[in-house]
């Protein structure tokens, strides 16, 4: 479905990635996970055509998207949630969840569009209550349900999740986490980007680790974690998480 | 029509009764002749704040295009006999070329570096206007623009531009407040708000910038050729960076992200050099610190602080 391929990209002469591979097949949550600064928002920037690779190749359904625009890269079914939200603050939760359509406005879908907003408001309810509601109002779960039902209302493919469980309480951040897991279900795979690595490895089929910009590990969540030397430098001592959202797939069945 | 619609349209319908009145009632030509720099400085602020307040980006060169209306259309009509409407609707057709060959590149910057940029290039285009004397009459002026006319009727009476000067403004409002509400106002909401969020949701922000700015840049031009018409006279003083400094204090003080924000702001900063000798004398000094004080005081504008509440880009009323 989605293949990255040797993709390089510098800020500047500051390498940010360096040969980053990797590839999330149809009906997968796939986590990319690693420290501040290890490069996953980057990549994601890349695949959303926000940021143009200084090298490699990225297609979707074996059509090459690197070097589309944002924009087009919407309308091939790949859809970005940007980190911290980002949320148009004084719009209603209604106009930010329009916006999510925006593409698929100009295609004269407008009663697809309105479809959407209820399979959205069916899947996030809170958000029904506030849909009058300037978008800046709403607590910081709120935010992140409306950040990702804006991004599905543009009927992705794939959607890429930049973070989606930062600062939010942990029963919040399982809520959330289980929408991710269920999302496949309905014809969406996701490339998850977390530091919450548990939880993320949780709702996740397969994973990769990635440090310094390079791809270090991949496989299960089993094999992952099974690695102690980047379990304890990536995921930190088993003991230090406990919640829910923390167990692997193995650990919850 | 929604609800907004009808608020908008019913403050038009309002705006417009009081401008057929007034005429009654102002009938001293000099008040008149104030009344028409008002139209003139509304129509660019309206375009302006399209820039500023809907699509977030800051421009202080948009006498730059208020004067490139008013050479292109006053040289156009008045050295190579041009018909004057011919003339306005070439200077806006050229316009928007200049400023799509300037908001390419420009406008991939943010920030101080747009500002820096567009305060560039009003000082070139100043430098322009003076320094190619045998077209444009250098520091003196260019003189003998004809004026316009309505069906044979040559609109040279300050009255009679009244008219077309406000019916201009009318017109201006009508196609910012469409385009405001269309898919692409939208998506200039969005692109204001958060420009990452915009662009993942597939809003072509880098186009649209561009767009914006050159519709904006388009109603400047459109008012500069009405400026040259109306006086037969231009000189590039009228077109210099402070010109752009009062256009964005107007748009600020009025309220960004309000249509009737740049009536207001041109309403009420326009006829204050001209009514106030003091502030004549100390006109640049006196923009500059309204600017400031609003900004600390009431960066909502006058619109915003009489709604009392903030503005929001395009999601008001009207």
């Amino acid at each position: 479905m989605l293949r990255v391929e040797s993709i390089s990209f510098a800020y500047g002469r500051q390498p940010a990635l360096r040969e980053v591979s990797l590839k999330v097949n149809p009906g997968e949550v796939v986590s990319l996970l690693g420290m501040n600064g290890a490069g996953k928002t980057t990549l994601l920037g890349v695949i959303s055509g926000l940021l143009k690779p200084k090298g490699g190749r990225v297609t979707f359904e074996n059509r090459q998207i690197s070097g589309l625009s944002p924009s087009a890269i919407v309308e091939t079914g790949v859809v970005q949630v940007p980190e911290g939200r980002q949320l148009f603050g004084p719009l209603t939760v209604k106009e930010n969840l329009e916006l999510g359509s925006y593409v698929r406005l100009r295609k004269h879908q407008a009663k697809a569009v309105a479809e959407d907003l209820m399979r959205a408001l069916a899947l996030f309810p809170v958000l029904a209550q506030r849909l009058e509601q300037p978008a800046g109002t709403l607590s910081g779960g709120e935010q992140q349900m409306l950040a990702m039902a804006r991004g599905l209302m543009a009927r992705p493919r794939l959607l890429l999740l930049d973070e989606p469980s930062l600062g939010l309480a942990p029963q919040v951040a399982a809520e959330i986490l289980g929408v991710v897991r269920d999302l496949p279900a309905q014809g969406c795979s996701v490339l998850l980007v977390e530091q919450n690595a548990l939880g993320a490895l949780s709702v996740s089929q397969r994973g990769y680790i990635i440090t310094g910009g390079r791809i270090r590990q991949s496989g299960s969540p089993k094999e992952i974690l099974a690695d102690e030397l980047l379990r304890e430098a990536f995921l930190g001592p088993r003991r230090a998480f406990g919640g829910p959202q923390d167990k692997t797939p193995e650990e919850t069945s | 029509m929604s609800a907004q619609g009808k608020k908008f349209f019913g403050y038009l319908a309002a705006l417009a009764a009081v401008l057929a009145l007034l005429p009654l009632v102002v009938t001293n030509p000099y008040y008149l002749n104030v009344l028409n720099v008002v139209a003139l400085n509304v129509l660019v602020v309206t375009g302006l704040n399209l820039l500023i307040g809907y699509a977030g980006q800051i421009s202080l060169g948009h006498a730059a295009f208020f004067g490139l209306g008013a050479y292109i259309s006053g040289i156009l009509s008045g050295s190579y006999g041009w018909e004057p409407w011919t003339a306005l609707l070439a200077a806006a057709v050229v316009v928007a070329v200049v400023a799509l060959v300037i908001g390419l590149p420009t406008l991939r910057l943010e920030g101080n570096y747009l500002v820096m940029a567009t305060l560039g290039f009003n000082l070139i285009v100043s430098v322009l206007m003076v320094q190619l004397d045998d077209i444009t009459g250098g520091p003196s002026g260019y003189t003998g623009i004809p004026s316009l006319s309505f069906f044979g009727a040559p609109i040279a009476t300050d009255l009679s531009f009244y008219w077309l000067a406000w019916g201009a403004v009318l017109v201006g409002l009508i196609l910012a407040r469409n385009l405001v509400h269309s898919r692409v106002g939208r998506g200039l909401k969005a692109l204001h708000e958060a420009p990452l969020a915009a662009a993942a949701s597939g809003v072509p922000i880098e186009a649209y910038k561009v767009k914006v700015f050159v519709v904006s840049a388009v109603y400047a031009s459109v008012a500069g050729s009405l400026y040259a018409h109306y006086y037969g006279i231009i000189t590039p003083a009228t077109f210099d960076i402070f010109k752009s400094v009062e256009l964005v204090t107007m748009c600020i003080v009025g309220g960004m992200g309000s249509l009737w924000g740049g009536l207001f702001g041109a309403a009420l900063l326009t006829p204050m050099p001209q009514l106030l000798a003091v502030v004549e004398e100390y006109k640049d000094i006196f923009f500059g610190g309204i600017l400031l004080v609003l900004l600390i005081f009431l960066p909502q504008g006058l619109v915003g602080w009489l709604e009392g509440k903030r503005v929001r880009p395009g999601g008001r009323a009207f």
